[in-house]
């Protein structure tokens, strides 16, 4: 039968061991009480005696190795000629050699897989991160609030609860406001629809106002450049004060043109005819707005617009298509 | 109500609780004949006697460790520990004997003892005699600190802390020992771990201890002039903590200044605070704030030892900072 001999506990609160040398090699005789080996721990270094009569078979640790306690290092058999029960060697923790620095991963090549959720810089950069206290970023978040609206007005950082009071009486549309319009404008000659208007008093006994002609005009103009299903027109007639919406008056006959009241206008015309005013444009309106001016027989045709709303190319093809029929009005009808 | 002093208010509750209980008795130095300096225990060794009203030497390890003996053997001593500042003379009788004996023992042995003892500076008594250590205790598992701050609160503090069958360790301002409140003649007992709400808020919540409970208070009236409506907290005992009264508070206030006459660092308000923080913290519109005594000796000059802890004006001033969003001001 044979002995297992392993690395002792020493002190109370020792982990490993350090085998410094062996006193015995394998095949020699060992009696109880003879010096197997030294063991150094962070105290001493101690001579280990063997605890068995026999031969010594196996060494399975190095000098030098430090040796978790519990581990069996050698084997003591009856017999010189005992097999040895295996040949692995345990894994010593490190040889105690002098440490080599840790490896420098060079920066030029960061190791993509090593740490590369560290390397990934923050959802939102440091720079562009708004101070907000967690109740406020906490109330904004379930009120839908945009607390970069709050940065663009300017207020100043940490945003807290009452900033939020600030931040509601933004309007939504300020932000867009703030950013440019654009114009342009087209002449076209007064005669063509002159012309029509007065063909048309002649053949229709309900006559449509010419602001429903043009209503239809630029809902037509409008159709190609929208997603919406419905499109609604408003004439203003700042002369007369009157204000009138017109539902999709491109798909339905001039004499049964539908008004609708109080819709959200997809586009505004100002029809400042008979009126000194030529221009007209309301700060925070979001919808484009075409001015339509006479100056002698001539129609100064002038959409102002925001990018965002209408693409140049659209307001282009808008703004054409209008000047078009308002010289060719036959065209519209077919 | 009648109205009666805090020393009047824990020398009712210790007389009570004698007559209720023989098994009690209460040591210490210069208890019985002097009544404490304090005046404190004035006429008990009269009623009790002095088998029950024990005299020591200055020799408070050794008095001590006999206490933490009494009490695993069946009696239910009071400690009277003159100033807080001899805690450091006890710690192992305390810490390591009467705080873990419970445990240690299986459940085996019960440690009924009270230490009382007391806190507070600006009483002109130097820097071993002025100090507040009460975070030392509230550190150690197995021992209940509690902080009255009033004669009522005393007496019902004391008289549970004398029931209790661990070790409690009681806290008394030193100050406030002539201060009168109204406390009733019949029996009461205030349970620990449950927190007073000393004053309705709804914009910042004030958590003091003991001495800074006052403090809170004022700070609560100056804030009223400004319109501030300030919510003041008395935890009553720091171990066990009423957690809820206080997160509950700062959920609807969203903001607290935690006051206590501990040295400021590593202290009982850095603990509650921490609290707080943990478990209320999307409820914060500010940071929660630490004010303690500063981290020096206490001052022997009066002009010195006024300015280490905190004072109404102070809290105030922090509070006012802490709801215009000037959150670099640091009290």
């Amino acid at each position: 039968m044979s002995h297992e001999v392993i690395m002792p506990a020493l002190g109370m609160a020792q982990d490993t061991g350090l085998l410094v040398v062996w006193h015995k090699a394998v095949g020699d005789k060992v009696s109880v009480g003879d010096i197997l080996m030294e063991v150094e721990t962070d105290k001493s270094t101690m001579e280990v005696e063997a605890a068995a009569n026999g031969y010594v078979t196996e060494l399975r640790a190095d000098e030098g190795s430090e040796i978790p306690v519990g581990q069996v290092i050698a084997i003591i058999s009856e017999t010189a000629d005992a097999q040895p029960q295996t040949t692995q060697k345990p894994e010593p923790i490190k040889k105690v050699e002098p440490a080599l620095p840790e490896p420098v991963i060079p920066v030029t090549e960061p190791n993509p897989t090593a740490k590369s959720s560290e390397l990934k810089p923050p959802a939102s950069s440091v720079g562009d991160r708004i101070l907000v206290t967690p109740k406020a970023r906490r109330l904004a978040a379930e009120q839908g609030l945009d607390l970069s609206k709050l940065v663009a007005a300017g207020v100043p950082q940490p945003y807290r609860i009452a900033d939020l009071d600030t931040l509601k009486t933004i309007p939504a549309s300020n932000v867009a406001a703030q950013s440019a319009t654009s114009h342009i404008t087209a002449r076209v000659s007064t005669a063509a629809f002159t012309r029509f208007s007065e063909w048309l008093s002649d053949e229709v006994e309900e006559l449509a106002p010419a602001s429903a002609m043009w209503a239809a005009f630029a809902a037509a103009g409008l159709r190609s450049a929208s997603n919406s299903e419905h499109l609604t027109i408003r004439i203003t007639h700042p002369a007369s004060g009157t204000i009138t919406d017109f539902r999709d008056p491109d798909k339905k006959r001039l004499s049964t043109l539908q008004i609708e009241e109080n819709s959200e206008p997809d586009l505004v015309l100002h029809d400042l005819t008979g009126s000194r005013i030529v221009n007209v444009q309301y700060a925070g309106q979001e919808c484009p707005s075409l001015n339509v001016v006479q100056e002698g027989d001539i129609y100064e045709l002038t959409l102002t617009f925001l990018e965002a709303r209408l693409s140049v190319q659209d307001a282009f093809a808008l703004l054409e298509s209008f000047a078009e029929r308002m010289e060719e009005p036959l065209r519209h009808l077919l | 109500m009648r109205e009666i002093t805090l020393s009047q208010a824990v020398n009712e509750a210790i007389s009570e609780e004698l007559r209720r209980d023989p098994t009690i008795f209460l040591m210490g130095e210069d208890v019985a004949e002097a009544g404490t300096p304090f005046k404190v225990l004035s006429g008990l060794v009269e009623e009790f006697g002095p088998e029950r009203i024990i005299d020591t030497p200055i020799s408070e390890p050794g008095f001590m460790g006999l206490a933490v003996g009494a009490a695993m053997t069946g009696s239910r001593p009071i400690v009277d520990l003159m100033f807080g500042d001899f805690l450091f003379l006890i710690m192992d009788q305390l810490c390591n004997q009467a705080a873990k004996t419970h445990y240690m023992s299986g459940g085996k042995l019960n440690v009924p003892l009270v230490v009382r003892t007391n806190l507070g500076a600006t009483r002109r008594s130097a820097a071993q005699h002025s100090q507040s250590l009460h975070a030392l205790v509230a550190h150690i598992p197995g021992l209940k600190v509690a902080l009255p701050s009033s004669a009522y609160e005393a007496k019902g503090l004391m008289k549970t802390a004398i029931r209790d069958n661990n070790p409690v360790i009681i806290f008394e301002d030193k100050l406030m020992y002539n201060d009168k409140a109204p406390v009733p003649e019949e029996e009461y007992l205030i349970p620990f771990g449950e927190a007073n709400i000393l004053r309705e808020g709804k914009d910042i919540t004030l958590v003091a201890t003991s001495s800074m409970v006052q403090v809170a208070q004022q700070a609560a009236e100056l804030l009223a002039a400004d319109n501030i409506s300030a919510e003041v907290i008395d935890p009553r005992t720091i171990v066990p903590l009423d957690e809820e009264t206080i997160l509950n508070s700062v959920r609807k206030t969203s903001r607290a200044i935690v006051i206590d006459e501990g040295h400021q660092s590593y202290g009982i308000t850095g603990e509650i605070a921490s609290r707080i923080n943990e478990k209320a913290f999307f409820h914060l519109d500010a940071p929660v704030r630490r004010m303690g005594a500063m981290d020096v000796p206490v001052p022997f000059s009066p002009a010195l030892e006024d300015l280490t802890v905190p004072t109404p004006e102070t809290v105030a001033k922090q509070a006012r900072a802490d709801l215009a969003g000037d959150f670099n001001y640091v009290a």
